[in-house]
Formats: C-alpha cells, sequence, structure tokens
C-alpha cells in the first residue's frame, strides 16, 4: 500500500465500523438510545466523508445509503428494529470486507458496483415514502405558479425548460445573477442503463451545490403502460445552481460525461406571466422612468418601481415585471439594457427580445458569456466568496462582531488577486460602515467590486501585493503575536502497532545492555585495579539504569490497551450466536477501559471468546427450559474487567444452569480421561476442573460453536503461557463464573540472581516476598521438616539444592540466606547459597530440547555474556 | 511559500492528514484539532489565519464552535470556511448563520481548496 491516505483511512475506517456495529446493538436494545444514534450516525458520516478521498465508489455509495438511514433514523422518522440493524450490519460488514480488499489490493474488488447498488437499493428502499419517485420539487423549491406563459427568448435555456420551472425560482436565480453571482444551468442526461452502475441519479443530481431548481423531464415521450420499462432511465435533469463551477464538477464528478455546465445570462431567466392590464399609471411609469433612465438615476427610478409595485395587483403581467425590474436594480450596478428591457415590458407590457449580441456588450460582469470555458475558476471562485459574504451580511444586518471575518475575507481576497486599489476602497467602506453602524457602504462597496470592471487576472495585476501594509490586520485584531511553532502540540497520535514493537524491543535490549556495566565496573576495579574508574562506571551506571527504567515505563504505557479492545467484538458475537441457538441473551459489559499490555489483551481474546462460546452452548438453557426452572427467559452474561494489584482480572459471569459435577464425572470416565475411583476421590470443585484436562468435551453432539476440536484445556494453557490463571466455580441451576486473572504486562521481568550448588539461577522478583538471613539455631524441625518463625507465622523451609536435585553444599556456621516466596498461594522460605544482585530482563522460554524440561520458566543474559536460568517456582515448589 | 497558519477542526483522522497533505504542499502551516471543544481551545491560542471547520463532529458541532469564535473578541476577525459532506442549502445557510464565511462540500477538490485558502488568507497563488 503505498498510498499514505489509504494506509491511514483503514485502520480509521475499522475503528468506525466497530464503533458503528456496537452503536447498532445497543440501538437494538434501546431504539431511543440518543448516544448510540448519534455516535453510530457520525461514524458512517465519517466514513462516507473520508472515503470519498479514494477511489472507491462503491463503498462511498454503500456508505451513504446507510448514512441517509440512520439519518431518518436520528430524526425520528425511521423506528429502528432488529431487521433494520440487521441490514445495517451487513452493509458494514460489506464495507469492512471492502476496506480488507483496499489494504490488500488498493482497489476493490471486480463486483462491488454491483454489491453496492443491491445493498445499496436494500437499504433505501426502508427510507419509503421519504423518496418515492423522482418527479419531487428540489426539498426548498418553492411550488409552481399558474400556468406559465412563456415570453422569453432564451439562449441556453430552452423556452420549455424555463416555463417548467418555478417563477419564485426563476426570479431569486435572477436576482442572484443580477448581484454578480454566476449561475450555472447543469443538465445531466444519465445514461439509461445508469441503474444497474448502482448510480441514483436523482440523488447525483441533489448533491450539486447552490440549487435554486430542479426540473425533471422525459427524455423520450412515455410510450404505453405495457412497454415501460422501469429499469431504463428516461429521465432528463436540469437544475440551476449558484455555486461555482469546480464545485459543480465536483458533485457530480462521476457522472461528468453526462453532464453539461454552462452560465446562464440574468436576461434568459426572465419569465413573466399574468393579465394583461392598461391604465394611466401605467403610462405615467413608462414616462417617468424612461427619463430616469436615460439620467442614470437608478435610485429614484427603484422608489418609482416600489411606489407602483406597492398599488398594482400581484397578478398582472405588468407587476410582475416590475418585481424583475426591481431585482435588476437592486445589483449593485444594475445593468443597463436589462433595466431598459425591464422598463420597456413594465411600460408596454410585452418583454422584447433583447438582442444576443447587445447583452453581451451592454452586460460583461454580470452576465458571462455563454462559453463556460471562458471563466477562469480562480476568478470565479473570488466571485462566489464575495458573493457569499455580500449576502450573509445582507441577511444580519449590521453587526460589529460579524464584520470584522468579512472584511478579513474581503482584504483577502483582494489581497490574493492583487487588486489593490479595490482594497483601498473596500476597507474605505468598511470603516464608514463601522461609523454609521451600517452594511450599507460595505455591501454597495461589494456590490462595486463584483460588478464593476472585470476581475483583473492575477499575472496582469500590478506586482504591488508584498509593498502593500497590512491594512487588514487592524481590522483584524489578533488576540496576541503568533506564537512560536510546535507550541500547540497535537494531543494523540496514532501509531503502527510494529513501531510500538520494535521501540519495545530495543527497550528490552537496552536494559539487558546496561546490565554490562557493573560488570565492567567490578572488571575496573579487579582487573586494572582503578577503584576510581570502577565508582564511576557505578554512578553512571545508576543515571542510565534510572533512565532505562523510566523509558520502559513510559513505553509499557503506551502499549497498555483498554480492554474493550476484545470486550466490543462480544456484543455482535453473542447477538448472532444467541439468534442461531434460539436462545435469548443479554449482554453486559464492566469495567471495558481496564487496561493491559497489548500482548496479554491479543492473547487474551482467543480464550475468552472460548469462554463465551461455552457459556452460550452449554450454559445457558433454551428460554422454555429457562421458564420451566423458573427463570427469567432472558438469560444474561457480564463480562467483567478489574484491575488487581498489578494482575487484569476478567470474568465471565452466566446465570445459566452451571456445570453438574456428577455429568462431568460421568463424562471424564466415558471418555477415559479419569479412572473411576480417581474420579470418586475428587471433590465436586475439582470434578468441575476436569473440563480444563485434554480431551474433554460434554457436548452429547459437537455444535459449529464451541465444539471446533478446542477444549477449556486450551484456554489454560494459553493462559498460563501469559503467566495467568484460570478458575472456574459454578452453582448447579444458578450459573457459573469463569475467572481468568493475568498479569498487567510481561515483556520484561525483573529477577533476582541468587547462589545455589555453585551456580547462578534467577528469581522472578513478584514472587519474592522478603529476603532473610537466618541464624542456624532458629531453624526447627517439624517433623521431618525444616521451618523457622517469621513475625509470628511459620514458614516451611525448603533447599533450592535439593529441588534441583544438585549436591548440597556444607552447611558452614554462617546464617542462612532466606528467599521468603510466595508461590500457588502460600509462603515458604527457600535455602539458598547466597543473594546476587536484581537485573530487569527478557525472558527467553527454553527451546528445542530443553522444552520439556520443568521448573524453568525460561533464560536469559548476563551483562557478561553468560547464560542464566531462571527458576519457576511455581513449577518447583 | 505562503506561511500562513491554518487550523483544521476535522474529527475524521484520514480528512485530517489529508489536509495537511494538500494544504501543507501549498505552503500552508495546518494545525488539527479533532473536535469543537479542542479546536476553540486551540484557536484562542491565537495566531491562525484561517479555519477549516467540520460541521459533523462530536462534543461540539461545527455550527456551535462558529458562533462560539464569533463571540469571541480575538477571533471575531479569523476567517472560517465550514465545510460538510451536505450540499443541502439549508445546511449552508445554518453555516452562514452561525458566521462562517465560506461553504465547501466535501470531499473538497484539492485545487478548489487550496485556492479558497489563497483567497481567505490573501495568499499568492
Amino acid at each position: 500500500m503505498t498510498n499514505p491516505l489509504l494506509a491511514r483511512f483503514i485502520p480509521e475506517a475499522r475503528e468506525l465500523l466497530q464503533v458503528s456495529a456496537s452503536g447498532l446493538l445497543k440501538l437494538e436494545r434501546n431504539p431511543t438510545d440518543e448516544t448510540a444514534i448519534n455516535a453510530v450516525f457520525r461514524a458512517v458520516h465519517t466514513i462516507k466523508g473520508s472515503s470519498g478521498l479514494f477511489d472507491a465508489l462503491a463503498l462511498t455509495r454503500l456508505v451513504h445509503a446507510a448514512e441517509d438511514l440512520l439519518g431518518e433514523v436520528r430524526s425520528d422518522a425511521l423506528q429502528i428494529d432488529s431487521a433494520l440493524v440487521d441490514m445495517l450490519l451487513d452493509s458494514l460488514d460489506q464495507v469492512g470486507q471492502w476496506i480488507d480488499a483496499l489494504e490488500r489490493r488498493g482497489a476493490l474488488p471486480a463486483d462491488a458496483d454491483g454489491v453496492a447498488h443491491r445493498m445499496a437499493t436494500l437499504l433505501r428502499e426502508r427510507l419509503g415514502a421519504q423518496d418515492d419517485g423522482p418527479d419531487r420539487a428540489p426539498a426548498d423549491g418553492p411550488q409552481q405558479g399558474a400556468d406559465p406563459a412563456p415570453l422569453a427568448d432564451v439562449a441556453t435555456l430552452p423556452p420549455a425548460l424555463l416555463a417548467r420551472l418555478s417563477a419564485p425560482a426563476c426570479l431569486d436565480a435572477f436576482r442572484r445573477a443580477c448581484g454578480g453571482e454566476v449561475v450555472h444551468l447543469v443538465r445531466y442526461a444519465p445514461e439509461p442503463g445508469c441503474f444497474f452502475s448502482g448510480t441514483d441519479p436523482l440523488q447525483a443530481i441533489r448533491q450539486v451545490p447552490g440549487a435554486l431548481a430542479l426540473d425533471i423531464a422525459a427524455a423520450e415521450p412515455w410510450g404505453p403502460l405495457e412497454a415501460f420499462d422501469p429499469y431504463q432511465c428516461n429521465l432528463h435533469f436540469a437544475l440551476l445552481s449558484a455555486a461555482p463551477r469546480p464545485e459543480i464538477e465536483q458533485a457530480m464528478r462521476y457522472e461528468l460525461d453526462q453532464v453539461t455546465i454552462a452560465p446562464v445570462r440574468p436576461r434568459d431567466l426572465v419569465r413573466i406571466a399574468g393579465e394583461a392590464s392598461d391604465g394611466p399609471i401605467w403610462d405615467d411609469f413608462r414616462e417617468a422612468a424612461s427619463g430616469f433612465l436615460a439620467a442614470g438615476r437608478h435610485d429614484e427610478l427603484r422608489q418609482a418601481v416600489s411606489a407602483l409595485r406597492s398599488v398594482a395587483g400581484a397578478t398582472l403581467w405588468r407587476r410582475q415585471a416590475l418585481d424583475w425590474l426591481d431585482a435588476a436594480l437592486s445589483a449593485g450596478e444594475p445593468d443597463p439594457a436589462l433595466v431598459a428591457a425591464l422598463v420597456a415590458a413594465a411600460g408596454s407590457g410585452r418583454l422584447d427580445p433583447v438582442p444576443a449580441a447587445s447583452a453581451l456588450t451592454a452586460a460583461p460582469a454580470p452576465a458571462p458569456q455563454p462559453a463556460p470555458q471562458a471563466t477562469d475558476p480562480r476568478q470565479d471562485l473570488a466571485r462566489t466568496v464575495l458573493a457569499s459574504q455580500h449576502r450573509a451580511l445582507e441577511r444580519t444586518g449590521y453587526d460589529a462582531d460579524r464584520l470584522a471575518s468579512v472584511g478579513t475575507v474581503v482584504g483577502n481576497v483582494l489581497l490574493s488577486l492583487g487588486r489593490a486599489a479595490d482594497r483601498a476602497a473596500i476597507q474605505a467602506a468598511f470603516e464608514a460602515a463601522r461609523e454609521a453602524q451600517s452594511v450599507a457602504p460595505v455591501l454597495s462597496a461589494l456590490s462595486a467590486v463584483m460588478d464593476g470592471a472585470p476581475l483583473q487576472r492575477p499575472e496582469t495585476a500590478p506586482a504591488l501585493p508584498d509593498a502593500l501594509p497590512q491594512a487588514f490586520e487592524e481590522a483584524a485584531p489578533a488576540a496576541g503575536a503568533k506564537e512560536p511553532e510546535g507550541r500547540i502540540a497535537p494531543k494523540s497520535l496514532k501509531v503502527d502497532q510494529a513501531k510500538i514493537d520494535l521501540l519495545m524491543n530495543l527497550i528490552g535490549e537496552l536494559v539487558v545492555s546496561k546490565n554490562a556495566l557493573p560488570f565492567l565496573a567490578k572488571r575496573a576495579e579487579e582487573t586494572y585495579g582503578s577503584r576510581e574508574m570502577s565508582r564511576e562506571i557505578k554512578e553512571q551506571y545508576a543515571v542510565i539504569d534510572r533512565l532505562a527504567q523510566e523509558m520502559q515505563g513510559a513505553i509499557m504505557q503506551v502499549r497498555m490497551l483498554p480492554v474493550s479492545e476484545i470486550f466490543d467484538r462480544f456484543p455482535r458475537l453473542v447477538r448472532d450466536l444467541a439468534r442461531k441457538l434460539g436462545k435469548r441473551i443479554d449482554l453486559a459489559l464492566e469495567g471495558e477501559d481496564t487496561a493491559a499490555d497489548k500482548t496479554i489483551i491479543e492473547a487474551l481474546g482467543d480464550p475468552l471468546l472460548h469462554i463465551v462460546r461455552n457459556s452460550l452452548d452449554h450454559g445457558i438453557e433454551s428460554p422454555d427450559e429457562r421458564r420451566a426452572a423458573g427463570k427469567a427467559a432472558t438469560a444474561r452474561i457480564l463480562l467483567k474487567a478489574r484491575q488487581e494489584a498489578d494482575s487484569v482480572v476478567i470474568e465471565v459471569q452466566d446465570n445459566g444452569r452451571g456445570i453438574d459435577p456428577a455429568r462431568i464425572r460421568a463424562a471424564a470416565i466415558a471418555k477415559g480421561v479419569v479412572a473411576q475411583e480417581e474420579a470418586d476421590r475428587l471433590s465436586d470443585q475439582e470434578a468441575i476442573n476436569l473440563i480444563y484436562r485434554p480431551g474433554f468435551s460434554t457436548a452429547a453432539e459437537i455444535s459449529d460453536l464451541s465444539g471446533r476440536g478446542v477444549g477449556m484445556d486450551v484456554v489454560l494453557t494459553t493462559v498460563e503461557k501469559l503467566g495467568g490463571q484460570v478458575s472456574v466455580s459454578s452453582r448447579l441451576g444458578e450459573g457459573t463464573t469463569t475467572r481468568l486473572a493475568l498479569p498487567l504486562s510481561m515483556a520484561v521481568t525483573r529477577i533476582m540472581i541468587v547462589e545455589a550448588a555453585g551456580s547462578l539461577y534467577g528469581v522472578p522478583m513478584d514472587m519474592i516476598v522478603e529476603t532473610v538471613r537466618v541464624p542456624r539455631e532458629r531453624i526447627r524441625m517439624i517433623k521431618t521438616s525444616e521451618t523457622f518463625v517469621l513475625r509470628e507465622t511459620i514458614i516451611p523451609l525448603l533447599r533450592l539444592s535439593r529441588l534441583l536435585h544438585l549436591p548440597e553444599s556444607p552447611r558452614g556456621e554462617a546464617d542462612a540466606a532466606v528467599l521468603v516466596c510466595h508461590v500457588n498461594g502460600r509462603r515458604a522460605g527457600l535455602i539458598i547459597d547466597n543473594f546476587r544482585e536484581g537485573m530487569d530482563v527478557i525472558l527467553k522460554p527454553l527451546e528445542g530440547v530443553l522444552t520439556g524440561i520443568g521448573g524453568y520458566a525460561g533464560t536469559t543474559l548476563l551483562g557478561d555474556g553468560r547464560v542464566l536460568l531462571v527458576l519457576d517456582l511455581r513449577e518447583l515448589l | 511559500m505562503s506561511g500562513k497558519r491554518i487550523l483544521v477542526v476535522e474529527d475524521g483522522i484520514t480528512m485530517r492528514m489529508f489536509y495537511q497533505d494538500v494544504l501543507g504542499r501549498a505552503g500552508f502551516v495546518v494545525e488539527e484539532a479533532a473536535n469543537g471543544v479542542e479546536g476553540l481551545e486551540k484557536a484562542l491560542l491565537g495566531g491562525f489565519d484561517l479555519m477549516i471547520v467540520d460541521i459533523n463532529m462530536p462534543k461540539m458541532d461545527g455550527y456551535e464552535l462558529v458562533s462560539r469564535i464569533r463571540r469571541e473578541p480575538s477571533l471575531q476577525a479569523t476567517p472560517v470556511v465550514t465545510i460538510s459532506t451536505e450540499a443541502q442549502d439549508a445546511d449552508a445557510t445554518r453555516a452562514y448563520e452561525a458566521g462562517a464565511n465560506f461553504y465547501i462540500v466535501k470531499p473538497a477538490d484539492p485545487v478548489l481548496l487550496v485556492e479558497t485558502a489563497r483567497l481567505l488568507t490573501g495568499a499568492q497563488a
């Protein structure tokens, strides 16, 4: 995988899928859980947003469909149920598989489009009446008025199309176009077979931003109903959009070959309908308006228009012409030809076609030439940004807080375009606005900038910007001087696990290497006779030792993972298995935040899975059986984690039928795991423990869940390999609890070196309670065993050399060195020859022919290169 | 290199990397925040020429963040671009009402994104 962005996306998507799945399960149990629906929606939403960055269209489509559905659930328009959860989980599973494919091959499988289409269609079916047909007007589009009278001569807008668009929407588009925004006509003719490639044309065209009006028409006349093919798309779409061309292209990027985008001239949008009327007021208006128009007195013309509008009937054709005229005049720099045409229309009662050539020469700025390639995207974008500021100010009115950022933006846009003169003018307008507490000066200055001389291209602009004072900095009083770089450090960081593992290995090596220094110090003193040098080495060693320990602790912290890493997969698993088995189970999780080293967490997954499966399969009864036993039909499984001292304890509790010791005994005898007499001797608890014996399985038939040839013995082996313990307690008819206790970390072991029978051995520090020297006379014999009393407790004594079957060193008169250990729940004293230093080591397991030798936990290297055997006291004692 | 500083507030880690990549290569210094609360905290430390704010975020969404930015005297003049997967006008209107200066639909075209950032920070192409 070479694309780093994709490498980042894959783990993120997996995590979000996990979040979504667990949220969905929560929702299934509690459909009104607002936190859960929000979490799921956001996760799916984020996947959709990020997936758009890659060539994974099918994935984006499917996630999008899921998001739409979740949006309906979130807004309470749709009730979530199990079937819906199933569908969504299936979709997320599919997405997960695609993520795997992206990781492996960097591309989706060939069938992805078809699969996405099928699944997205299923999902969208649940949206039901929400999305029932293509004939729906855009959500906020006003309803079309009375039967329109086609009047206008349109160049890029066919009259029939214009006639179908709603009049208010056209007027809105017209007003924007007059105000300097570029209004585009987007025509989209989807391929008839587009449904089969997973395209939803309506959805696609609705993605176009800045939509003002949408028209959907049949491409071919609809034939007789019996010949109708619902799998063929027979629709053409036309959309008026105020968004800049790049944004439209971006929204339609997958269908660009079926799309044409062209700017629309304001004149082409004019559509007037209504009853004819006549009378002296119109004549007066025509006369006055012509005068104002000739003198260029637009303000007075506007007053005349608004005066007449307030008295003329709203349904009159001429009155509607005034509406358009008013819109044309509301622009900062009205287009004279357009205004003249509309004045004539209102005066005469009909609209004369304006020759295209004159419209172009008269109105260069607000009416860009129809040829789309004539517009520079940068200029287009700048104009859109400025128009957005204009609109925002218009809407909010005077607001000093608001004005500041608009000032920065407008100043910066002009600076960026190299229009220094305009910048100065705008700045003056902002000052005037602040003084007058009104946005009017800014609005008109903005309109002037947008409508005035065509925006200069940056390359032809005078090279001023560098010399330009940062005039807008004062309008933009930043709180303080810029902070030095790097001060704002990111709070968290995602790192590849392999890097942490490498770091862990390196620190392990460092910890071991530093152990060479005390040997060096010893040699400096003993071989080279330099006590001074020896002392200095020891000092340095102390520093390095402390740093290494701190570093190790820090890395261990990084490696700690919460048990939720493994717990999180259980809700889904239990749900699916319970359904399969026809059982009803409520799974509860507790203490998911408890953290342990990643090796522990990772290794725990399988044993835990096995225990839970066992519980589901054998422990939990069917609902009928439970009711018969007077229990609630829904069983309960509790997964609980907590930290106890330096170990993490995980319990799996169920309230199922419990383990019957008699059945276990019988099964164990039948399978030849134990002999009859041994079975009879076992206590009930010991009988239950038989389930950990290899080859034991009580299930009458092997189900496909727990009976995979893996018994509880594997659980035991795995956990013990991790240095942990397993125990089971069960009450017949009430339930079973399995308890796993594991060390928090296992990477580096602290040991103490001891001498016995002339050799050195390591003893893990966590087993050692204390070291004492016991005078010979205080060692007492009880029966045949040696003991001594430590703070009023009798401690049995064992000789290490004897345990290891080594020749015993002669007992001197000196005090006995005793290592007090805590092993298997009791204390014992280990008599050794001498204590040596403690050290941190990385234990290497015994390998090859040594594998079978009991009593040793592993080996490690000493600083001088010698191999040290580390004892496993649990086995020895 | 423009050296203009942009704060990207976005909960998607991949999207953050995308901004970092696209805007960083265009010469911007890009800082990141993973949610609205973090975004506001970082913004208040000051020194940003532009903020790019995702709408759909945990803890504090984009609308809320933008309106808080506009209430902070030290941040009022900072241009804010909101970015969202929703192309609906209603969402854009809401963003503008909250105090945004521009609204972009996700996934943003890299060229458009860089151009917008240049225009809004006054940087040269």
